[in-house]
């Protein structure tokens, strides 16, 4: 076989590689010319039986034919597995509309997401967080307080009595003895708590709900630190700037006392039926620690003065994700508890 | 409490002034305010109307034909109301065709049962005045009728509602003088109270005497006759209308009125049923009774204080007066009783009895004794004006127990301003106090000496504290700008106990995917019985609100269930857990509140015990993760050691829990929810429950743990099969393990596969690691260890090699 003839064996076999667009025929001329028995493989062991004259022509050309078609065929392969993917990168059938599946995930009370907020925002002023008994003594829950036996503040908490003579706190308030017992001053606490009244239940009230309370006790405490520390906590809670106002509120256990008022953040103080038309919501009592608190305290009120807030924390929670029935919030249902985080 | 904007107009000039503006400025310096209502608006168009003549309906029992006249203007107007009967030649108010009520109803020619009605005659609660809807309004003769209703009677009036919350502490605030000093401060204006001169009489008929003067530190009284007793003038009646109190007769609406202007409660008693015209304020002697004016019979304890005469008590003091010696139609002598009683005691006294009235609402806030005064004086005054042929024929008595004088405080200036935190000038604090009615006295010194005024010292002032609320209110709590607290602030940790909860939250909601639930603290009574947990020894509310919720709860799980109970409808796979305290009784102490957490966890039903024991090696591995995750190590699991069904936790399955405790101390459990308990409580599918003491948990938790190097050595792994009984543990299996082994070289033996086989048997699987510290090792060198421990656990626990 001359060389040239080899050389077209090797031009045709090209040719047909070049016209292949599928793998498998690709492989079958590899296979074809390529293989154990392939021509071209054929022609190579042919080369050693060539007359030695001709054999460095005939095997150069053989040579060349191989390779050429190795290289056609690499270069064929490439091509076939580009059109491919080419095919695929614009095969739009792939269904991404289909929904997410989700890991399977738990969630935090909402009054825990709140909870944590509060105390992120008070322990970077400063304060302790700290806990106190549900069920408490009436020393702590009112007579340290200032408020006596049989004195008409009482009717303001209706208590839930325990037949050993204990009480359910009916507010946080409790805590602030207890942690005067506990702390030499100047110190600065809150106290997050479960507390309880004695009352019918509704959209708006429960037995069982939830207060913050907050106590800074120093040398020198003023309305106006007050005021700035309550500012701080709203506008963090709720992300945005929020007005308060104060006014005149009686707890016997501050002098001065007073409610601090919110502007309602539906209707951003232009009055809705959520806030009565009034622009602003009713959202904690605060004040000046009385003397006689601080004294039960176990502190001499000329050295010492404080401020102390009780906060709905519950109304907080409802506040911010706008839920319209306290008794979601202790209902265990897990079609509610699951929108929180 | 109800204040007539009418009303304060007799005590300070309101005019120019918008009650809505006045009802803001009053929340915001005074007290708060649940509404400020207008009512008497949207009246015209309805006319008084005399009635002529009634008669009864042809076609109805119940109606009845009512013809009035307006002017000269005769109409007819069917009318259901009872007190139509009884209205001849009284004036009624007809709402005329075509007129709209304030309530939107609006009058159109009806014909009810045949009779074609010209009108309708109203109730107070038709036109807006009040809630009484049990008959038409009807007035006297004397009412001018053929008018305009808004000529004839001063319906219309602003209506302020105090939330009586809010004055708690100021007794002062009772009476619409108190309201109308502070609106006259605010306002600027000159307060305007009524202080009438009264000559009284001289015949010293009547005898008192109290015997108990700390309970009863003032009693004036004073005897009138030749009183007639009618309707009150409809100006009068208006007023109390619109602060909610139903006009009854003159001598009663006196009374009323005063309490409702002064502050101070009256009590007039028909004379003629006062015994020996004497009176003594004592307590009652064991036994006695009253029946108060609303025929209710009360059982007095030798607290209770008592008006008596002659014979006995004729009133429950401060409270209620007697049923025998109420005022009545013919009423003509009046014995008239201004007093003051000890907070304490009438509040005591109501409580008990269970009656709260506008009497003791105020006793018990600590009146003023001066109030008593000028009410008596105030009543006498009206009386005599009011009541036809009234004459007060007595003296007016006044028996006074020797009083404190009135405080005095001193109060230096600079401290108003650095507790309020706002520069205020002394002038203006001087302005303030003296509005106020304080009476100031400079010191060389700066402290200014500042006099209480009887109406506010019962309670309301007595340090300088409440004086610096004072000027703060008026000031404006709300002109004081946020100012931060100038102290060096150190960030402090979290506490061990907080740690220890966000911990935990973070593991089971995000790393067990739980959903957090925060429950009542009150266990619910019929989960209990269900899940057959005995009441036992737990804390009992003496006033619960309701018959299910009357203990406190001594685990989170019997609620957890109940909540389980509730969301199977919805969902089959859940964890829902809690952080919470729980409540055991001490004795003479405050209970044992520990914080615990607990979850339940409710799942398809498995098929297979292997399946079952895999779950409950998911459940153990949950209370494992979460201990590793507190740091709590050394805690050792074993059996309930009941197995009779008389497990503390009832609602435990014997058989399919562990025990977790420390030194022989309990600290929690996890198992498989009793069958019988599933069965009752109605559950599917296959329930776990665990419940963990955090407070014990804490004290032996060490959070902080050392890194343990890495290995510099590969280790060389053997993973073995053993079939064995089915009564042969894991445990045991593990310690057979461990123990034929007998190398340091063991590393790492742990459980890969458990199941059962059909043969009554079961296959259990461990993954083993050899390893020096030296270097790497060889099969060479540990194949002999295989060899006996594999001879060992054959032949200890009766096993078969399966594989390895």
């Amino acid at each position: 076989m001359t060389p040239e003839q080899i050389a077209r064996i090797a031009q045709e076999a090209i040719g047909a590689i070049q016209e292949t667009n599928d793998e498998r025929t690709l492989r079958s001329l590899e296979i074809q010319f390529l293989g154990k028995k392939g021509e071209i493989t054929g022609l190579t062991r042919a080369i050693s039986e060539a007359p030695p004259k001709e054999r460095g022509s005939f095997g150069r050309a053989v040579n060349e034919a191989k390779q050429g078609v190795a290289k056609a065929i690499e270069t064929q392969r490439a091509s076939i597995e580009n059109q491919a993917l080419d095919a695929e990168l614009s095969n739009l059938d792939f269904d991404v509309s289909l929904p997410g599946v989700r890991p399977t995930t738990g969630t935090r009370h909402p009054l825990t997401l709140v909870q944590e907020d509060v105390e992120e925002i008070f322990l970077a002023m400063g304060f302790y967080v700290l806990d106190y008994p549900e069920v408490e003594d009436d020393f702590h829950n009112f007579e340290a307080l200032n408020i006596p036996p049989d004195h008409p503040a009482r009717d303001m908490q209706d208590t839930f009595w325990l037949k050993s003579g204990h009480l359910l706190r009916t507010h946080t308030s409790p805590g602030q003895i207890r942690a005067m017992g506990q702390y030499a001053p100047p110190f600065r606490a809150i106290f997050p708590g479960k507390v309880f009244r004695y009352e019918a239940v509704d959209a708006s009230h429960g037995h069982t709900f939830h207060q913050i309370e907050g106590l800074m006790i120093d040398r020198h405490v003023s309305v106006a630190n007050l005021i700035s520390a309550m500012k701080i906590m709203l506008s963090q809670i709720f992300g945005r700037e929020v007005k308060v106002r104060l006014r005149p509120g009686y707890f016997p256990f501050v002098e001065p006392g007073f409610e601090l008022d919110m502007n309602c953040l539906l209707c951003s103080g232009s009055g809705c039926r959520t806030c009565s038309q009034s622009g602003w919501i009713e959202f904690l009592g605060c004040g000046l620690v009385h003397p006689n608190v601080l004294k039960a305290g176990g502190l001499d009120p000329q050295q010492w003065q404080g401020w102390a807030f009780g906060v709905g924390w519950s109304r907080l929670v409802m506040m911010r994700y706008g839920i319209d029935d306290i008794r979601h919030l202790m209902s265990g249902d897990i079609r509610f508890l699951r929108q929180f985080g | 409490m109800y204040i007539s904007w009418n009303w304060l107009g007799r005590h300070v000039n309101l005019e120019g002034l918008d009650p809505n503006e006045v009802g803001d400025l009053f929340t915001l310096k005074v007290a708060e305010l649940e509404g400020v209502h207008h009512v008497g608006s949207g009246l015209n168009g309805l006319r008084t109307v005399l009635v002529k003549t009634v008669e009864a309906h042809p076609n109805s029992d119940k109606l009845s034909l009512v013809t009035v006249a307006d002017g000269d203007t005769e109409s007819t107007v069917v009318c259901g109301a009872p007190n139509a009967m009884s209205s001849v030649g009284k004036v009624a108010v007809l709402a005329p065709l075509g007129v709209t009520l304030p309530n939107g109803m609006e009058i159109g020619r009806a014909e009810i049962r045949g009779v074609v009605s010209e009108g309708m005659l109203a109730s107070e609660k038709e036109l807006g005045l009040s809630d009484d809807h049990g008959g038409i309004l009807l007035f006297g003769a004397e009412t001018t009728h053929g008018v305009a209703l808004t000529e004839a009677i001063p319906v219309e009036d602003w209506v302020f509602e105090v939330d009586n919350k809010a004055i708690t502490n100021r007794p002062d605030l009772w009476g619409h003088q108190g309201i109308a000093r502070e609106i006259a401060m605010l306002t600027n204006r000159p307060f305007q109270p009524t202080e009438p001169s009264v000559s009284f009489g001289s015949n010293k008929c009547i005898t008192v005497s109290v015997e108990d003067p700390e309970l009863c530190p003032r009693y004036l009284c004073t005897k009138f006759e030749g009183v007639v007793v009618g309707p009150s003038p409809q100006w009068l009646q208006c007023l109390l209308r619109a602060t909610g109190v139903r006009p009854i007769s003159n001598v009663v609406d006196l009374t009323n009125f005063v309490m409702m202007d002064v502050g101070n409660p009256l009590h007039a008693f028909d004379a003629r049923f006062v015994h020996d015209d004497a009176l003594s304020i004592r307590c009652a002697q064991d036994g006695e009774t009253i029946t108060t004016l609303d025929e209710k019979t009360h059982q007095c304890t030798d607290e209770t204080l008592l008006i008596c005469d002659g014979k006995g008590p004729v009133a429950l003091a401060g409270i209620m007066g007697g049923e025998n010696s109420e005022i009545r139609a013919d009423t003509t002598d009046v014995i008239l009783e201004a007093a003051n009683f000890q907070s304490r005691n009438i509040r005591r006294t109501a409580t008990r009895l269970g009656i709260r009235t506008e009497s003791s609402a105020r006793f018990e806030k600590s009146l003023d004794p001066q109030a008593a005064q000028s009410a008596a004086n105030l009543f006498t005054a009206m009386m005599l004006e009011i009541v036809d042929g009234c004459q007060v024929i007595s003296p007016l008595i006044d028996l006074q127990a020797p009083t404190a004088s009135l405080p005095v405080i001193p109060l230096d200036p600079a401290a108003v301003s650095e507790r309020l935190g706002v520069e205020i000038p002394l002038a203006r604090i001087r302005e303030i106090l003296m509005g106020l009615g304080f009476q100031l006295q400079d010191n060389s010194d700066g402290v200014i000496r500042v006099h209480v005024p009887s109406w506010r010292a019962t309670k309301d002032i007595a340090i300088a504290e409440d004086l610096i609320e004072e000027v703060g209110r008026i000031h404006g709590f709300q002109n004081i700008s946020p100012q931060a607290a100038t102290v060096e602030v150190k960030k402090p940790m979290l506490s061990p106990k907080k740690q220890q909860e966000r911990a935990t939250r973070t593991y089971l909601s995000d790393g067990c995917g739980f959903h957090e639930h925060i429950g009542y603290s009150f266990v619910w009574r019929p989960i209990l019985e269900r899940i057959g947990a005995e009441i036992g020894n737990r804390l009992e509310l003496a006033n619960p609100i309701s018959a299910e919720l009357d203990r406190m709860r001594r685990s989170l799980v019997p609620n957890l269930l109940h909540a389980v109970e509730k969301n199977q409808r919805y969902f089959e796979t859940f964890g829902l857990y809690e952080l919470g305290r729980v409540f055991h009784p001490l004795d003479d102490q405050l209970p044992q509140q520990d914080r615990m957490v607990a979850w339940v966890w409710s799942d398809k039903k498995t098929d297979s015990l292997s399946a079952t024991e895999d779950e409950f090696r998911a459940l153990r591995g949950v209370v494992d993760g979460l201990l590793q995750r507190l740091g709590a190590n050394e805690l050792q699991w074993k059996r309930p050691e009941t197995l009779d069904g008389t497990l503390q936790q009832a609602w435990l399955h014997p058989a399919r829990s562990l025990i977790l405790s420390s030194d022989s101390k309990e600290i929690g459990y996890l198992g498989y929810l009793h069958p019988r308990a599933q069965q009752n409580l109605g559950l599917n599918g296959s329930i776990r429950v665990a419940e963990l003491n955090l407070d014990a948990l804490v004290e032996m938790c060490d959070p902080q743990h050392a890194y343990t190097p890495l290995p510099k050595y590969p280790g060389i792994s053997f993973d073995v099969s053993f079939e064995v009984d089915q009564s042969v543990t894991a445990d045991t299996l593990l310690n057979a393990i461990q123990a034929g082994n007998d190398t340091p070289l063991l590393r790492e033996c742990t459980l890969f596969a458990n199941y059962h086989l059909d043969n009554g048997r079961k296959s259990v699987s461990f993954h083993l690691v050899f390893r020096s510290d030296e270097g790497s090792l060889t099969d060479q060198e540990i194949n002999p260890y295989i060899e006996t421990m594999i001879a060992h656990v054959t032949a200890q626990e009766n096993a078969q090699l399966r594989g390895g």
